[in-house]
C-alpha cells in the first residue's frame, strides 16, 4: 500500500533509480567484484600451479613487507606525492589558459584544438609503443620514454656550447618537465573547453554593457562558472598523475604504478602487488579528500 | 538548428556588407596587438610541441629504408616514398585472417562500446546530479574512489570473472566492461550539476516525463560534455589492443594486429610501423575534428537563458 502512496520527491527518486541501474550493474560486475577479489588477494600468497593458481592465507605479511622490508616502495610513494603537489596546479593553470584561448574565435581553431588533443590520442596508441621500443631502444639506448624530444641530443648540444653542466642539466630538466606537463593536459583542455562552452554568451554581453573589463569578467564570470570543471580537472589530474604508467629513472609518469605492475607480472608476486596497490590507493584517497575539503567549498554551482 | 545557423550567417553577411564594425570586432575579444601576438606565439610554440610526434611519425613513414637508419638520425626525409604504405598493404593482405576483419572488429567494438558507455554514464549521472535518490552521496563517493585505483591490479580478477561468465573470446568482453566505467559518470555529473533546477522544474510543471526531460532538456544542455566524452571514450577503446580477453585471431582488434605486423619480424619494419601508426591515428583524429566543429556552434543556442 505504501508503494502507491509516494510523495512527488520519492517518485522522482524512483525514476532516478531506473536511470542509474544499468551503470550500477556494470560497475558491480566489472569493477567492484575484481576490486574486492584483489583485496582478498592482499592477505594471500598466490602461487601458480599447473592447473591455475593456489592461494595461501598469510595475514598481514604483505603489508608488513611493504612498510618495513621493501627498500623501494615507500620511498617512491612519497616522492610521487611530492610531484603531484607542484604538477597539478601547473597542469590546471596551463590547460585553463589554453582552453580560454582555444574558445575564442579565430581562423583554424578546430585544427588548433585538434593539435592540443593530439597527445591524448598519441599517448595511448600504437605510436607510443613504436617510439618507445624501436626508435629509442635502438638509436638512443636506454631512454624508454614517450617524450620524444626531451632526449639526449638537446642536452649534448648545450653541453658542447660550454655552459656549466649543472646549469644545463637544471635547465633541460625544467624544459623536460614543462613539456611533460603540457603533454599531459590534453584531456583537461578539452574538459575546460566543454565547460567554457556551457557559459551563456549573454552573461558576457551583459557585463560588457555594464562596463566590465575582460579581466573582471574572467574572474567574476568565467572562473565561478567553470569552477565545477576546475575541481573535476583537479581530481582528474591528481588521479592521472598518480596512476599514470611511468618509468623508473625518468621523471615522467609515475614509478609506483610500474613497480606495482612489475611485482605482479614480472615477479608473479600477485598478493604483494595487490597489497601495494591498496596502500597506494589509500594514500591517493587521503590526498584527494584533503584537496576536496580545501577547494570543494569554493566551487560555485549555478543553482538558484 | 541548421536553419538558425544559416540565418545567423545571413545576419553576419548583412553586417559585413554594411560595414558594421561590430561584426568583426567584438569588444570582449579586443586586446592590444602585443597581447594578440603573445597569445598567438604561446599557441604556436606549445602547438608545435604537441604536433611534433605526429609530424615525426608522418615524416618517418615516408622515409625509404636506407634513411631510417642513418646515424645521427635526421628529422626530415630527403627522398620521400610511399613504399612503407605499400608494404603495409602487402603485409596486411598476406595475413592469415583477412585484414578487413580486424577493421570490422575495431569499428564495431569502438562504436558500440562508446555509445553504450556514453548513454549509460549520462543516464546514471542525471539522477546523481539532480535527483534525491537514496544513497546518492555514497554512490558518488564510490564513483570518485573507483577512479583512483591502479587499474592494472584488477587484470587478473577481471579475467577470472570473464572466464566464469564464459565471455573469453567474445565481443561481449570488449563491449560490456565500459558500462561500469566511472570516469564518464563523474564527468557527466559534474556538468549536469550546472543546469539550473528551475528549468527542470518548469518542464516538470508543464507535464514532461523524466525521460523527456532527460532527452530534451538535460542532454542538449550538456551537449559539449557528452560529445567530449564520446571523443575520450572512442579514442581509448580504439587504441586499446585488448589482449587480455581475446585469444581468437578472428576477433582481435586493429591495434593488436598492427602490433603483430610491427613487432612480428624485425626492426626493418620500423617504416611500416610508422605507416601503420599514422593509419591508426586517423579515425580518432577525424572523429575529433568532426565533433569539435559540431560542438562549437551548438552552445551558442542551447545555452540557458539566464
Amino acid at each position: 500500500m505504501k508503494l502507491f502512496n509516494l510523495s512527488y520527491e520519492k517518485k522522482k527518486g524512483m525514476s532516478g533509480i531506473i536511470f542509474i541501474m544499468p551503470w550500477i550493474i556494470g560497475f558491480l560486475l566489472f569493477f567492484a567484484k575484481p576490486l574486492i577479489q584483489s583485496l582478498i588477494f592482499t592477505f594471500q600468497k598466490i602461487s601458480i600451479t599447473h592447473d591455475g593458481f593456489s592461494t595461501d592465507f598469510v595475514g598481514l605479511d604483505n603489508f608488513k613487507y611493504a612498510f618495513f622490508l621493501d627498500p623501494n616502495f615507500i620511498r617512491h610513494v612519497t616522492s610521487s606525492i611530492g610531484n603531484v603537489f607542484y604538477e597539478v596546479p601547473i597542469i590546471i593553470m596551463f590547460s585553463l589558459f589554453i582552453a580560454i584561448i582555444l574558445n575564442q574565435r579565430f581562423r583554424g581553431r578546430v585544427i588548433a584544438r585538434a593539435v592540443f588533443f593530439l597527445p591524448v590520442i598519441i599517448s595511448s596508441g600504437v605510436l607510443v609503443v613504436l617510439l618507445k621500443n624501436d626508435i629509442f631502444g635502438n638509436q638512443l639506448g636506454s631512454t624508454a620514454n614517450v617524450y620524444l624530444f626531451e632526449s639526449q641530443g638537446f642536452t649534448d648540444l648545450l653541453l658542447k656550447t660550454g655552459i656549466e653542466p649543472t646549469i644545463v642539466l637544471y635547465f633541460t630538466d625544467i624544459v623536460n618537465r614543462i613539456f611533460d606537463l603540457t603533454w599531459r593536459s590534453g584531456v583537461q583542455i578539452l574538459m575546460f573547453l566543454a565547460g567554457l562552452q556551457t557559459i551563456p554568451r549573454s552573461y558576457y554581453e551583459a557585463s560588457d554593457i555594464e562596463g566590465a573589463t575582460g579581466w573582471d569578467s574572467f574572474w567574476k564570470i568565467t572562473v565561478p562558472l567553470v569552477s565545477p570543471i576546475i575541481i573535476l580537472n583537479m581530481v582528474y589530474s591528481i588521479i592521472d598523475t598518480f596512476t599514470q604508467y611511468g618509468d623508473t629513472g625518468s621523471n615522467s609518469g609515475n614509478t609506483v604504478v610500474r613497480i606495482i605492475y612489475n611485482t605482479a607480472f614480472a615477479e608473479f608476486n600477485y598478493g604483494y602487488s595487490s597489497a601495494q596497490a591498496w596502500i597506494y590507493f589509500i594514500v591517493i584517497v587521503f590526498i584527494l579528500i584533503i584537496v576536496y575539503r580545501i577547494i570543494g567549498r569554493k566551487v560555485f554551482y549555478m543553482v538558484e | 538548428m541548421h536553419s538558425r545557423t544559416k540565418r545567423l550567417n545571413m545576419q553576419l553577411l548583412i553586417k559585413i556588407i554594411f560595414r558594421d564594425e561590430r561584426a568583426f570586432v567584438r569588444k570582449r575579444y579586443t586586446r592590444s596587438t602585443g597581447g594578440n601576438v603573445f597569445v598567438m606565439l604561446v599557441l604556436i610554440i606549445t602547438g608545435c610541441f604537441m604536433a611534433l610526434p605526429l609530424v615525426y611519425a608522418l615524416v618517418s613513414s615516408l622515409k625509404p629504408f636506407e634513411e631510417i637508419f642513418i646515424f645521427p638520425p635526421r628529422f626530415f626525409v630527403r627522398r620521400p616514398t610511399l613504399d612503407n604504405f605499400i608494404n603495409l598493404f602487402i603485409i596486411s593482405s598476406n595475413l592469415w585472417v583477412p585484414f578487413s576483419r580486424y577493421i570490422f572488429n575495431s569499428i564495431f567494438v569502438a562504436f558500440s562500446a562508446t555509445s553504450l558507455h556514453v548513454i549509460i554514464a549520462s543516464a546514471a549521472a542525471y539522477p546523481l546530479a539532480k535527483h534525491d535518490i537514496p544513497g546518492k552521496k555514497i554512490i558518488f563517493s564510490v564513483v570518485v574512489l573507483s577512479l583512483m585505483f591502479v587499474s592494472q591490479v584488477t587484470f587478473i580478477p577481471q579475467y577470472i570473472i570473464m572466464a566464469r561468465l564464459g565471455w573469453i573470446n567474445t565481443y561481449a568482453s570488449l563491449i560490456l566492461p565500459p558500462i561500469g566505467a566511472s570516469l564518464g559518470l563523474f564527468l557527466m555529473r559534474q556538468f549536469m550539476e550546472g543546469i539550473p533546477d528551475s528549468i527542470l522544474e518548469s518542464a516538470k510543471i508543464d507535464g514532461a516525463s523524466e525521460y523527456r526531460i532527460f532527452f530534451t532538456i538535460v542532454m542538449p544542455n550538456v551537449k559539449p560534455a557528452w560529445l567530449t566524452l564520446t571523443i575520450f571514450s572512442f579514442q581509448s577503446i580504439w587504441n586499446n589492443p585488448a589482449l587480455q580477453f581475446i585469444y581468437n585471431e578472428e576477433l582481435k582488434l586493429l591495434p593488436a594486429a598492427m602490433n603483430q605486423i610491427i613487432t612480428g619480424n624485425n626492426i626493418a619494419r620500423l617504416g611500416v610501423g610508422m605507416a601503420a601508426a599514422v593509419f591508426l591515428l586517423l579515425p580518432p583524429l577525424i572523429l575529433f575534428i568532426v565533433i569539435q566543429t559540431r560542438v562549437i556552434e551548438t552552445m551558442a543556442y542551447a545555452g540557458i537563458k539566464g
